[in-house]
């Protein structure tokens, strides 16, 4: 990250409120983040905890008939939740690319691929079919499939899941966005294609400074390319901070017990028998519900304070609040967060 | 393992989130509600939608009890009363040979209603089976029946209604037949790329590979599946062929005088259109208000029965 | 290799045309997605097949229940040869056999409940009727770990770890002694990632099941499988215990690819040596001569070129890799025309 440029992405306090037959859902609830140029800021988390719909309603996607999203978003100067629709489509593309979630919903499965991508690059750029179909293929090359002239010509269920993954990752490319949002990314991707394709965006960050926000479970991922995690909880950032910080020296009860489930190449096997792996017990809560108190409550493991069941912990800065990047952590708890004596504390 | 009972499974270890710790939590246990109840309650959210069908569900009601609701008979002349403008005893006036309007449009919805749903049931049925196989099977299947298709499709579709109505003769039964048979392409092509997007779902293949017959999977898997463009196609259709009955009838070709279609008597009103407007006026505003209605309900079940809408709005999806 | 086998390929092969479709009149060729496979698999092992993607592992998985038509080879199943099964065989096959699909959101029919899905195997076999299934359902449900009464439900009321389980329990519903699960954690949370492979394990223990488990997440397959077989085009091309394919592979592909693992340790990660693989990926559709993976390979050599290297056990007990660097093994080109080059 370069200090003093002014960053790409500025959020603050983002709520997202969607309307269900089972009431208000508070989906988000006061994320605030920065993306500085060329920055990578990853967003982990449990599943259903807004980190979709959170970028989602950055770029305007969420139905406005159930949607209410309130807060600023400034995307290179212009906020993007007060944009008007025709520009926000303008800046979708070579503003904000974005890899979605859903590599099968995603395209078009009647269409071919080449005629996907083709529209893409020629709906905000001015080039000839011809011109677009060879930037199309050079594309597909890049993000590593072979044969991609052939590639073009092909349906989506012809692909492999990895490469219907690719072919949406190079149509979020193909306009060199200056904020790219990659949400599980590269997920269904082995991890030599998953290198290659961080490998490139890396690329496209230190050509362009482009600013990353990256949605991932996969924490190996994120331990390599973030410069800053967040950590969302039932619509909340619950932890953020360095990746050193927040991987090495987790605080809050819930991020430990997520790195605590990871199974781990090196592990050790107990009499032959490899032990099962710890898992986070519990539901996560529905938005259409969430807890009075800390979020995390009902399934955390400490609840060591009072105050846990019935008020909101805020962000409070751990350690030293004088570096670029606090670490910040909402639980009542901070006693003990050291690691030291705590069983998922931490990784070795 | 093959035949015996299936072990009890571990007793959920407690603290540990594998077993019964990841069963819904509370506020996915709520009573089921069945898919067209659900469907039924997001339109009846929907205002236009809504009225649309009221309105609808009003006009066939009244073709059902036509008789009772009909001031007169539809043919009763009364020579004394020609051409009388709508009054209190004639709310919609008197035609040429003094026949209550209002009494024929009540009764003509009967006669336009009829051949509508029987069209587009003809079509419908015939029109989704055809996009169903070609859709699934593809291959030579696809091309075989698309092809067929094509060829009606090429035909102007009034001219094939014609063609078809001077073959068989005039009537209601036979222009519900010319109509059916002019809208099958429409649905099977509807039918056929909706079936494309579905067939290489997961979820047939899942459905497949645990031995479920082609038959099974088209009628458990693909067809409801593929329905929703088909049943805005149907109510769309609807409308379309009100139009073209009242169309042909008005060419002469369609319901048969005296039987009160409203086509047939904005036919006969066209003569009279200077002198006693309400003649053409009413029946025409019948068939402006079915045809509507029926593409207002279409348009507001496009919207409901999207499935994304439909995540959004039932609050499921992840 | 121990114990009695149970799910048997001998050179395997799925090939798809491709080109010459509609009215652009490509050349029409052939995707050797899967391309003279040999592999073993043992009752109540697991097995994991890691790969690089698009490399056939679904259509492996796919074949072995005979989901795509395979176009050359045998499959043994128990001992029966099912590439020529008749109707009736392929069905009590499929019951035999389950599969669990990789995206819990995409393998759930959106318009049936839970029930409905779960309970087809039992009826399109006639296991259960009536009441019986109702119970069976409910036994399924437990056995996966979710709560029986939520059999009316439908799949958007579920969160991806519920629907999982869901998939899960349709492919146990037949009693099936095998089952393939196609990346059937990658869509999930890591809570629950570990939540379902604790459960296959659990299942697999108390089932007696043989699983295959494919996945590119090799950690998840190094803590869930017994062996471990590594694809690469088509082919596998290196295959033994677990612990001796994680720890010493002996194929370069092999340690390309756990070169690239990840690490969610910022510092390790950092300090993690990844081969970097140049040169052209290859596509399925225009196999190399000789090794497969000789346009990437580091340590091409002068055999590599034109003989397609066998499987030959290298390194630990049962570990088999397809590498010239162990001995010059294999076919040489030559000896088949237009470069389809089987393995003996
Ligand atoms: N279309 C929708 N309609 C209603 N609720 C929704 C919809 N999409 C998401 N939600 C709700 O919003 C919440 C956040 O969802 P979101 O998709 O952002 O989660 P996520 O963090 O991206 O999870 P995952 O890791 O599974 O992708 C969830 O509780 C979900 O149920
Ligand atoms: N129905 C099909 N028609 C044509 N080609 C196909 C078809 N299905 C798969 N392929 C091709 O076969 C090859 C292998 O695909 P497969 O899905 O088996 O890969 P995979 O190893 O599972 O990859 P991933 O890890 O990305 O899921 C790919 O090149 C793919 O394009
Ligand atoms: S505030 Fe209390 S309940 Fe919440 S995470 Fe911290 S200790 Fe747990
Ligand atoms: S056979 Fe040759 S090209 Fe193939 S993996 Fe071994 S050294 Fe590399
Ligand atoms: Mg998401
Ligand atoms: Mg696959």
């Amino acid at each position: 990250m370069t200090a003093g440029a002014p960053p790409v992405l500025e959020v603050e306090d983002l709520r997202v409120r969607l309307r269900t037959p089972r009431g208000p859902a508070d989906v988000v609830n006061g994320l605030s983040y920065t993306v500085g140029a060329g920055e990578t800021v990853a967003v982990v988390g449990e599943s259903g905890s807004g980190k979709s719909v959170s970028v989602l309603a950055l770029l305007g996607l969420l139905p406005a008939r159930v949607a209410t999203v309130t807060g600023r978003a400034v995307l290179q100067g212009e906020d993007l939740l007060t944009m008007k629709p025709e520009r926000l489509r303008q800046v979708r593309g070579p503003g904000a690319g974005m890899v979605f979630q859903d590599p099968m919903t995603s395209l078009n499965p009647v269409l071919t691929i080449g005629r996907q991508l083709v529209e893409g690059i020629r709906a905000h750029g001015d080039v000839d079919k011809a011109a677009a179909r060879r930037r199309a293929a050079e594309l597909l090359a890049e993000v590593g499939l072979p044969d991609p002239e052939g590639t073009l010509d092909r349906y989506p269920h012809e692909l492999s899941g990895g490469m219907r993954q690719r072919v949406i990752i190079a149509i979020a490319l193909s306009n060199s966005p200056a904020l790219l949002i990659a949400d599980e990314a590269t997920t269904a991707l082995d991890v030599t294609v998953q290198a290659q394709i961080i490998d490139l965006v890396e690329k496209l960050q230190a050509e362009r400074g482009t600013g990353v926000i990256w949605i991932t479970h996969d924490l190996g991922v994120v331990a390599g390319i973030a410069d800053r995690v967040l950590v969302m909880y039932g619509g909340r950032c619950v932890e953020d901070g360095t990746v050193d910080d927040v991987l090495e020296n987790p605080v809050h009860p819930y991020t430990r017990g997520l790195l605590g489930a990871l199974p781990d190449l090196a592990q050790p096997a107990v009499d032959g028998v490899v032990p099962d792996l710890a898992t986070v017990p519990g539901v996560p809560p529905a938005p259409t519900d969430l807890p009075k108190g800390c979020v995390f409550w009902p399934r955390c493991p400490v609840r060591g304070d009072a105050r846990c069941e019935t008020e909101q912990p805020p962000l409070a800065v751990i350690g030293s609040a004088d570096v670029a990047l606090p670490h910040r952590a909402a639980t009542w708890c901070l006693e003990g967060t050291s690691g030291a004596g705590s069983p998922e504390g931490g990784l070795r | 393992m093959t035949g015996q009972p299936l072990p009890p499974p571990d007793a959920p270890v407690a603290g540990q989130g594998d077993a019964k710790g990841t069963s819904p939590g509370p506020t996915t246990l709520r009573p089921v509600r069945p898919r067209w109840r659900e469907t039924l309650g997001l339109l009846a959210r929907n205002p236009t939608a809504a009225t649309a069908t009221l309105v609808l569900i009003g006009i066939i009601l009244m073709s059902v009890f036509d008789e009772t609701l009909a001031p007169q008979g539809p043919n009763e002349i009364d020579v004394a009363d020609r051409l009388q403008s709508p009054s209190w005893s004639h709310p919609f006036g008197t035609d040429d040979l003094g026949r209550d309007i209002l009494s024929r449009v009540i009764l003509g919805a009967g006669v336009s209603l009829r051949v509508g749903f029987l069209a587009v049931g003809i079509a419908l049925v015939i029109g989704t089976l055809i996009g169903l196989l070609a859709g699934f099977y593809g291959r030579w299947v696809d091309d075989v029946l698309m092809r067929i298709m094509d060829m009606f499709f090429a035909f102007p579709a009034v001219l094939l209604a014609i063609a078809i109505l001077a073959v068989r003769g005039p009537g209601s039964g036979n222009t519900a037949l010319a109509i059916g048979i002019v809208y099958i392409p429409i649905f099977a092509r509807v039918t056929r790329a909706s079936v494309l997007g579905v067939r290489e779902e997961v979820y047939v293949r899942a459905s497949r590979s645990v031995g479920a017959s082609d038959l099974r999977l088209l009628t458990r898997h693909v067809l409801p599946n593929a329905a929703p463009p088909i049943i805005v196609q149907t109510s769309i259709s609807l409308a379309f062929a009100v139009l073209a009955e009242a169309a042909l009838s008005f060419l002469g070709l369609g319901t048969q005088p005296p039987s009160p279609s409203w086509g047939l008597m904005l036919a006969e009103g066209r003569g009279f259109i200077d002198l006693a407007w309400w003649l053409a006026f009413f029946p025409g505003m019948a068939i402006f208000l079915t045809v509507l209605c029926f593409n207002l309900l279409g348009d507001g079940l496009r919207d409901v029965l999207d499935p994304k809408q439909r995540t959004l709005m039932a609050g499921g999806g992840r | 290799m121990s114990g009695d086998v149970l799910v048997s390929a001998r050179g395997l092969e799925v090939h798809f045309p491709i080109g010459g479709r509609g009215l652009r009149g490509k050349p029409a060729g052939v995707l050797r997605a899967v391309d003279g496979v040999d592999l073993d698999i043992v009752r109540g092992e697991t097995l994991g097949l890691v790969g690089e993607s698009g490399c056939g592992k679904s259509t492996l998985g796919n074949a072995l229940l005979r989901l795509v038509p395979t176009t050359g080879g045998s499959i043994m199943y128990d001992g029966t040869d099912i590439t020529s099964l008749d109707r009736r065989g392929l069905k009590e096959m499929r019951r035999r056999a389950g599969m669990v699909f990789q995206d819990p959101f995409a393998s759930l029919d959106p318009r049936r409940t839970v029930a409905q899905t779960v309970s087809e195997p039992l009826e399109v076999h006639g296991l259960r009727k009536g009441r019986d299934k109702a119970a069976r359902v409910a036994e399924l449900l437990e056995l996966v770990g979710l709560d029986a009464g939520v059999a009316g439900r439908y799949p958007h009321e579920f969160s991806g770890g519920q629907r999982q389980r869901v998939g899960i329990a349709r492919a146990l519903a037949g009693e099936p002694d095998f089952l393939v699960c196609d990346e059937a954690i990658a869509s999930l949370d890591v809570s629950v990632q570990a939540q379902v492979l604790n459960l296959l394990r659990r299942l697999q223990r108390q089932l007696g099941l043989t699983l295959l488990f494919i996945s590119h997440d090799l950690s998840a397959v190094r803590h869930i499988s017994d062996r471990i077989a590594v694809m690469y085009l088509g082919r596998v091309v290196e295959i033994g215990p677990a612990e001796a394919v994680g720890t010493d592979p002996q194929m370069p592909y092999t340690q390309a690819l756990l070169s690239a693992v990840p690490l969610p340790h910022p510092k390790l990660e950092r300090e993690r040596k990844r081969i970097v693989l140049t040169g052209d990926v290859p596509s399925p559709a225009a196999v190399p001569s000789g090794c497969r993976f000789r346009t990437r390979c580091p340590y091409v050599f002068e055999p590599c070129d034109d003989v397609d290297p066998a499987l030959q056990p290298v390194g630990a007990p049962g570990q088999q890799a397809a590498c010239h660097l162990h001995g010059v093994v294999g076919t040489p080109v030559s000896t088949t025309p237009d470069g389809v080059t089987t393995t003996p």
